[in-house]
Formats: structure tokens, sequence, C-alpha cells
């Protein structure tokens, strides 16, 4: 919805995360390859939605970003300054600009504090020096933002509902002002008429504050309605990246055309017509990713060069970048 | 005579101190071979009422009016009658395959058991039954699959394990709750094509529970909306999508975010779904309601029959105009 994009508050560079898992006491771990070489930039205002199947490395990536996670390999610059680096106190003020909601809304409250202590802790946590009335002004006027009543500031999470604690969450997130919000599947876990509130509130908040978001879901449908840009990761890799109208009427990746024809329309004649590419198989297992495109074990215009080569992101119009050997012989065909 | 006639089902647990009623005499019927979609939000009673049709309810749970499946009562049977039944005449998949598969027996071992008890095949026949099972949900490499454990098999590979042993005694009814819920949209468009053309191959009726309207969409014949433990609207799928006539239907349709096109904002129902305990006096759905009038606070409405197979418990005769939902646009 951002039209006009704002400055780059943004961008990351060659960012790698590599996880072992251990074998056994005398064995090598393994090396498992959570995300490899991703590059991308973010401007203000912006909402890029990361979209892929479970294991792709998304949520990692999202907590590689927030250094919740410190990755091995690159750079994350935010507002030109690399916050791999970052430690300590300059952290903490950093913080106040990076916050993050996540799925499971209940889950991720603690059950022992007020819902006013919960909205309240990052401030107590970034900005010590507040005084306590102050915070609570605060905390009941977030309160207010996100559709719960300021009343409810004592009560507990358990007299809650999923969608309250998520707007609870959401308060908690917001209230020391941050520019960057990473959603990690914020409405999953939530019934369906609950869910169009709280991406409607999303919608409102980020227009409202000027937020620049990253959404990060498996639902595709819930991805196009709320991001300007959008990221596909297979095994780790950015395989596609283009603007959403682009990505959603005109996919290049032979993955993402697999995806998008995967999910279920809401409209029986639409459904009734349409010839589902149902992609077969699962994931690969990321410890052990196949030669070359790691795609091409599932994917049907697969050459020898595939297994030969890994493809590299290339644009293909402007803002839209692929990685495929081959997309262009599979447009044509299209 | 239906497949499955459902009258009158009311369904409640036993708290300290009372009683919660969570499905409140709902009738509806399933014909042979078709797909019924029972459709609502948490707490609307959907997965109760098919756990009620089969005896699953949790041990302080009752259930009253009448359930027939092919002419036999079944509220009220004893517990090895019922298992009779639901080996061979209906099964039942749920949503996490991991809980319904038995982690420390072979995957091969778990679908012969069932052949052996319940159609009394020998070793050889029920294991070349069982392989063919496999092959049917399209499990590539069959044999291999037969060897494993459940944990050395992925998710998808699960569901369709569930699949086949559901299947394996060719049941006349199939129940599936949530099935896909839980899947990456891929491997659900593989599960769902394999509903589809399953069913189709052994003319399997299937009672499909979701809160997902486009699985609805591309699977179902016919749907129920439930709201609060009632049906509020029944009809086939083309009706309720295209010419939604309560207005929690179409509060629902326009809930979802539709993948064709992008929406500023998303028409949603406002509210949550309510305490069954404290049900708002008249119809249960008026606070959430945007055309509610006096009526609606005094009376709750009843299911009641428009046209043909169509009903619809909502007491506004209007139009839902100038409220229509991004599918029929």
């Amino acid at each position: 919805m951002s039209e006009v994009a704002g400055e780059e508050l943004l961008r990351v560079e060659g960012l790698g995360k590599t996880f072992e898992i251990a074998e056994g006491l005398f064995r090598k771990p393994l090396k498992l390859h959570a995300l490899q070489d991703i590059s991308f930039e973010l401007r203000r205002g912006e909402t890029l939605g990361i979209v892929g199947e479970s294991g792709c490395g998304k949520s990692t990536l999202g907590r590689c970003i927030l250094q919740l996670l410190r990755p091995d390999d690159g750079r994350v610059l935010w507002l030109g300054r690399d916050l791999v680096t970052v430690q300590g106190e300059d952290m903490r003020r950093l913080r106040r600009d990076l916050q993050i909601i996540f799925q499971d809304p209940l889950a991720s409250l603690n059950p022992r504090m007020t819902v006013g202590e919960i909205v309240g802790e990052p401030l107590r946590a970034l900005q010590p020096d507040l005084r306590a009335a102050e915070r609570r002004e605060r905390v009941m006027t977030m309160m207010e933002g996100v559709g719960l009543q300021p009343e409810m500031v004592d009560r507990y999470p358990h007299e809650f509902s999923g969608g309250q604690a998520q707007r609870i969450g959401i308060a908690r997130a917001l209230v020391t002002g941050p520019k960057l919000l990473v959603c990690d599947e914020p409405v999953s876990a939530l019934d369906v008429s609950i869910q169009a509130q709280i991406l409607n509130l999303l919608s409102e908040i980020r227009e409202r504050l000027g937020l620049t978001l990253i959404f990060i879901s498996h639902n595709l449908s819930v991805v196009r309605h709320v991001s300007d840009r959008i990221m596909v990761l297979y095994l780790g890799r950015i395989v596609e990246m283009a603007d959403g109208d682009d990505f959603y009427d005109a996919p290049k990746h032979p993955y993402s055309r697999a995806l998008l024809t995967a999910v279920p329309i809401a409209d029986p004649k639409k459904a009734r017509q349409r010839s589902i590419d149902v992609l077969s198989g699962e994931i690969p297992s990321p410890i052990n990713p196949p030669s070359g495109c790691a795609f091409r074990t599932r994917c049907r215009h697969a050459v020898d060069l595939c297994a030969e080569k890994r493809p590299l992101l290339e644009g293909v119009a402007p803002r839209h970048t692929v990685a495929c050997h081959r997309w262009r012989e599979i447009e044509g065909r299209a | 005579m239906s497949l499955l006639e459902v009258n009158g089902l009311t369904v409640g647990f036993r708290m300290p101190g009372r009683d919660v009623q969570v499905v409140d005499h709902i009738d509806f019927a399933v014909e042979n071979g078709e797909t019924l979609a029972i459709v609502g939000e948490s707490g609307s009673g959907k997965t109760q009422t098919v756990f009620a049709l089969i005896g699953l309810l949790a041990r302080n749970g009752f259930a009253s009016g009448s359930v027939k499946f092919d002419g036999q009562q079944l509220l009220g049977l004893r517990e090895h009658e019922l298992n009779r039944v639901r080996a061979e005449q209906i099964a039942i998949i749920f949503q996490d395959p991991m809980t319904s598969l038995n982690p420390y027996m072979r995957v091969g071992e778990q679908l012969v058991e069932v052949l052996a008890l319940h159609k009394g095949m020998n070793r050889s026949e029920s294991e070349a039954e069982a392989v063919r099972m496999l092959d049917a949900v399209k499990l590539a490499d069959a044999r291999n699959i037969f060897g494993r454990f459940p944990h050395e098999c992925s998710g998808g590979m699960r569901q369709r394990i569930m699949i086949a042993m559901a299947l394996l005694c060719r049941p006349k009814l199939l129940i599936a709750d949530e099935p896909t819920t839980a899947l990456d949209v891929t491997v659900q468009a593989q599960m769902l094509e394999l509903f589809k053309s399953l069913t189709a191959e052994f003319g399997t009726a299937l009672i499909m529970i979701t809160h997902d309207l486009g699985v609805v969409a591309g699977l179902a014949d016919r749907m129920l909306v439930m709201y609060a433990g009632r049906i509020v609207e029944a009809g086939s799928v083309d009706e309720l999508f295209y010419e939604p006539r309560h207005p929690y239907t179409l509060g629902l349709l326009n809930s979802t975010p539709n993948i064709a096109h992008r929406t500023r904002r998303l028409n949603s129902i406002t509210g949550s779904p309510p305490n069954l305990e404290h049900l708002p006096d008249g119809c249960a759905f008026n606070p959430r309601c945007g055309f509610r009038f006096d009526r609606c606070f005094a009376e709750r409405p009843a299911l009641t029959p428009i046209a043909g197979d169509r009903a619809k418990a909502c007491f506004y005769g209007g139009p839902l105009v100038g409220h229509a939902h991004e599918a029929a646009r």
C-alpha cells in the first residue's frame, strides 16, 4: 500500500545460518544449513511477505534479522549499521526499533503476569528510566490502540480469547514505538473471523504508525493481502523475489507456480475448473540437500544442468529476481 | 433412505455443578457417495457433532436424539456393537496422524491387524490387501513403507497411511476432522486430490469438518454452517458461496482473504464466538450481526427450509445486498 517507498531501512547481505545437530558423543555433528546467501533490502513503510513450506527457513530468517539468533555469515545493516556486531547496551537501545509478534498468542504471554505488566515489560527492560506512572499511561494508550479495553489492564492472559491475546502480543510489540515489526505466522492459530480482524488491525496500525513489516506465513492468500513485496524461500535459499502483484499474477519459478496453484480457492466454480499442478513429494531434508538446484527433485522441468549447477538469482524484470536455469523456456510453454 | 440420518441430536458435557450443552437439536442427512462439509469456528460444535455420531465423546459427554446409519440406530449401542460399525462401516481420520498411529508398531502390522480382526483374512491375504491400499493412496514404494515405523515417515506420508487404514474395510462413510490443517499447502493439495479420487473410486460418502472455505469449495457437494451448537445455514456449496442467506455465512466468506486479488480491508465479523454457557437471548449470533432487529433479541430462529435442501436459521428476510463477497465478484 506504500506506493511511494521511503528510504532504505534494512539491508541484508549474504546472510547465512547453520545449525549443528549432535549425532552422539564421539561423532561429528551434522551441519544443517538453515539459511544460505540471503540478500535483500527493505524500505521504510514497505511490507515484505516471506513464504515457503515448513522447514524452508522463514522463521529462522526473521529471528536472524532481529538478532534473536546470531547469523553465522553476512551482515544485517539497520540504517547502515551492522546489527551482527552490535552488543550489550547498544543492542538494547536498538531493540526499541525492532520488535516481533508470534504465532501462538497464548503461549507467548506469561500466564503469571497481568496484561499491564506484559505490555509494559519491554518498556521496563528497554527504557528503564521511564517513571511507573508514565509507563502505565503508555500501556493504557497502547491497549486502546489495538482494540483492547484499558480497564482490562489488571487481568491475566487466561481470561482472554485467542484474538484478544494476539492483540496483547501486538500491543507489547508496539509499546516501544518500533520501526520494524516482524510478524511470524501471526494469524495461523486464529479462527477465520478473528484472523480477518487481526489482519485489518495490522494494516491500520501500519498506516497510522508508518511501520515497516516483515510478514512470515505459509498462507499465501493472507500474505497477498498484506504484502508489497514477496520473497519465496526453498531449503534456506531465495528462489524468487518480486512485488506482490507481479508475483501473484506472473510467478516465474516453477516452485512459486506450484505453491500458488496449490492454494485452495474459496470459489466453487473456479475451484472445479482449475487444473492443479500438484507438486509431488515433500521438501527434502536440509541436512543433505540435492546437488545443483535444491528444487530439482520435485520439479517436472528439471534437466541434467539443474543437478550440476546451482542457479543464481537473476533479474527478470524491474524488482523481480528468480533462481532457475529454465524460467524462460517454462514461461514460453505456459 | 439416506445413508446417515441425524435427528434432534443434542450433545453436552457434565461439568462440576452444571451441564454444558455444545450441540443443540440438530438435523441433517448424508447420502451415499456424497461429500458434506461441516464448517464453523472453534466452539461451534462441529467436531462434537461427529464424535457423538460414532460414540467418541469424552467420558463426561452425553448425547440424545437419533442417529440412524443404514437404518440402524447408533445412539445407545453397546461398545462392542459400535466397534463393529466403526471399523467396517464408518471410519474417521483425525487432524494429527501421529496420535492415531501406534509408534511401536510397523505400519504394515497396523494395517494387517485391522484386516485380520474385521475381515478374518489370513496373513498373506491381508498383507497383499494392505500393500494394495498403500498403493491406492499413492505412496511410492508401498512395500518399503509397509516395513517402516511411523516416525520413519514424513507428515504427508503418515496422513496417507491414515487414509489407507481408514479405507481398508471399505467403509460407506468416512469422517475427516480437519485432515489438512496441519499440512503445508503443497501437501494439502495432494491430500485433497486424493480424497476426491478415492471417494469417487470407492463410492465412499465423506463428512469433512473444516474451518477453511477454500477446502470446502474444491471438495464438497453440500455444506452445513454451524454456530454456537446449531446449524445456521445448509445447502449446496454453490448456493451458500454465491448466495449466502445467513449473515454469519456471509461474514465467513468476507473474512476469507482471496488469493486472486488484493483487498484493502477485509469485511470481518466483529466480536468473537460466544461462550456456550452464557448464550445471548434470542439468536446466538445477534451481538455480531449487522442485520439484527427486535425479533432477533426475543426469539431464537429455527432452521427453516427455503427451497429443496436449502435451509437457514435467520429472521432477516431481505437480501444481503451491498455486502456481496469476493467470490461472487
